[in-house]
């Protein structure tokens, strides 16, 4: 019975949406919150299909170009937060699954979200926090760093191309020791820029602790 | 030398499945060479083994991206108070890494949902609708997990994180470990 109503709500929410045709801030975010559904029920490839769509849907919106002057606070925020977040989720299903991204950095000037919380962004200005306050946004910022990272590793430690054909069945390529050097320094330094409330045993208010 | 081992497979019903090499099964294959060091099951395993919704085969269409053609049906919203308890979950619990809407204005939207009577919504409520149904099948998926209420479907979806999990996965796991604060974050990095 409970099993059902998950996806009784799951089922109503996906029928009312045509996500083909999703081109407003509202259905963008109901399908982020279907695949992290889908990511916790279903197959990751289904996921990485939705991600697809979620997607395409955000860079015919301009979500990965920087519009912001044109709007208020919250929808400029709400804009950022969506596109970094699809980016986010396309970069590590991707990975899972070894498949490779659609969209170049290239193609991207979106800024990053501000690291304030939501009740200090109003239609008509974005408030300074307390100070010595830390934003769940700080935490969202650092997140898609890291997943920067993994994104590196999979170009330097994955490549497709490069790789030489053995013997029979046998496909082999190598991968230098610098570029893992590499790695390691770029983990090294996103925990040192890591903001101290976010660290272990850093002073930080419960939603960020837990 | 790196041995690729990228792969395209055929399953049962003759449709293509590629994965990558940095995928989750490429790497428990990889890892399967050492064999003395660790204990890998094969691919036969369940844990291995593509796993769809088994524990309520899904209606042909429900989950796939065409979606199910049948009408909408009327799907009753939950008690107000009880509704506010799946969505803070939902959204301050459980995706606070991956926030994408502005909490206070989501929370008004769903007023509207509880004081305007369903005859007479609008075009707002009627496109907040899909968002908030979503929202609250999240919320109810993590609430029962907390229960332990479904403990076969916790048994799935620990496996498919296992199939899963990549090598990257790891790589970055094995930093982020030192960042508990992070990776309590969980459910925006997968499933751990």
């Amino acid at each position: 019975m409970l099993m059902r109503s998950r996806l009784k709500y799951f089922k109503a929410s996906r029928q009312l949406l045509d996500i083909t045709d999703c081109r407003d801030l509202t259905s963008l975010q109901a399908i982020i919150f279907m695949i992290q559904f889908l990511q916790s029920s279903a197959k990751l490839s289904t996921c990485y299909a939705y991600i697809g769509v979620a997607l395409r849907s955000a860079l015919r919106m301009g979500l990965h170009r920087s519009f912001n002057v044109k709007f208020n606070p919250i929808e400029a925020e709400t804009r950022k937060r969506i596109f970094w977040v699809i980016r986010r989720m396309d970069t590590y299903v991707g990975a899972m699954l070894g498949l490779p991204r659609f969209l170049d950095d290239e193609d991207i000037d979106q800024e990053w979200p501000v690291e304030v919380d939501d009740e200090y962004i109003t239609e008509t200005e974005i408030l300074p926090m307390p100070s010595g306050s830390i934003s769940v946004m700080a935490a969202f910022n650092a997140h898609t760093r890291l997943v920067q990272i993994l994104n590196k590793i999979c170009k330097y430690v994955y490549p497709i191309k490069g790789t030489q054909s053995g013997a029979k069945n046998s496909v082999t390529y190598s991968v230098g020791y610098s570029k893992i050097r590499e790695i390691e320094q770029d983990l090294a330094r996103w925990l040192d820029e890591l903001p101290i409330a976010l660290r272990p045993g850093g002073d930080a208010p419960p939603i960020i602790r837990r | 030398m790196v041995k690729a081992t990228g792969q395209l497979d055929l399953d049962e019903e003759g449709k293509w499945d590629y994965q990558g090499h940095s995928s989750g099964l490429s790497f428990m294959r990889g890892l399967r060479q050492f064999d003395d060091m660790f204990q890998i099951p094969s691919d036969e395993s369940p844990s291995l083994r593509h796993q769809s919704m088994s524990y309520e085969p899904p209606s042909p269409g429900s989950l796939s991206i065409a979606g199910s053609t049948t009408a909408p049906s009327n799907v009753p919203l939950p008690s107000r108070e009880n509704a506010r308890i799946l969505c803070d979950s939902a959204i301050i619990q459980y995706s606070a890494m991956l926030r994408v809407v502005h909490l206070p204005t989501f929370y008004k939207q769903m007023s509207r949902l509880y004081e305007v009577a369903p005859e007479n919504y609008g075009s707002a409520e009627t496109s907040f609708l899909p968002l908030f149904y979503s929202v609250l099948a999240l919320g109810k998926l993590y609430s029962e997990n907390d229960t332990g209420v479904d403990v076969a479907s916790y048994d799935i979806l620990t496996d498919e994180g296992y199939a899963a999990k990549s090598p990257c996965a790891s790589f970055v796991h094995a930093n982020a470990v030192q960042t508990q604060v992070l990776q309590s974050f969980a459910p925006a990095l997968g499933h751990y």
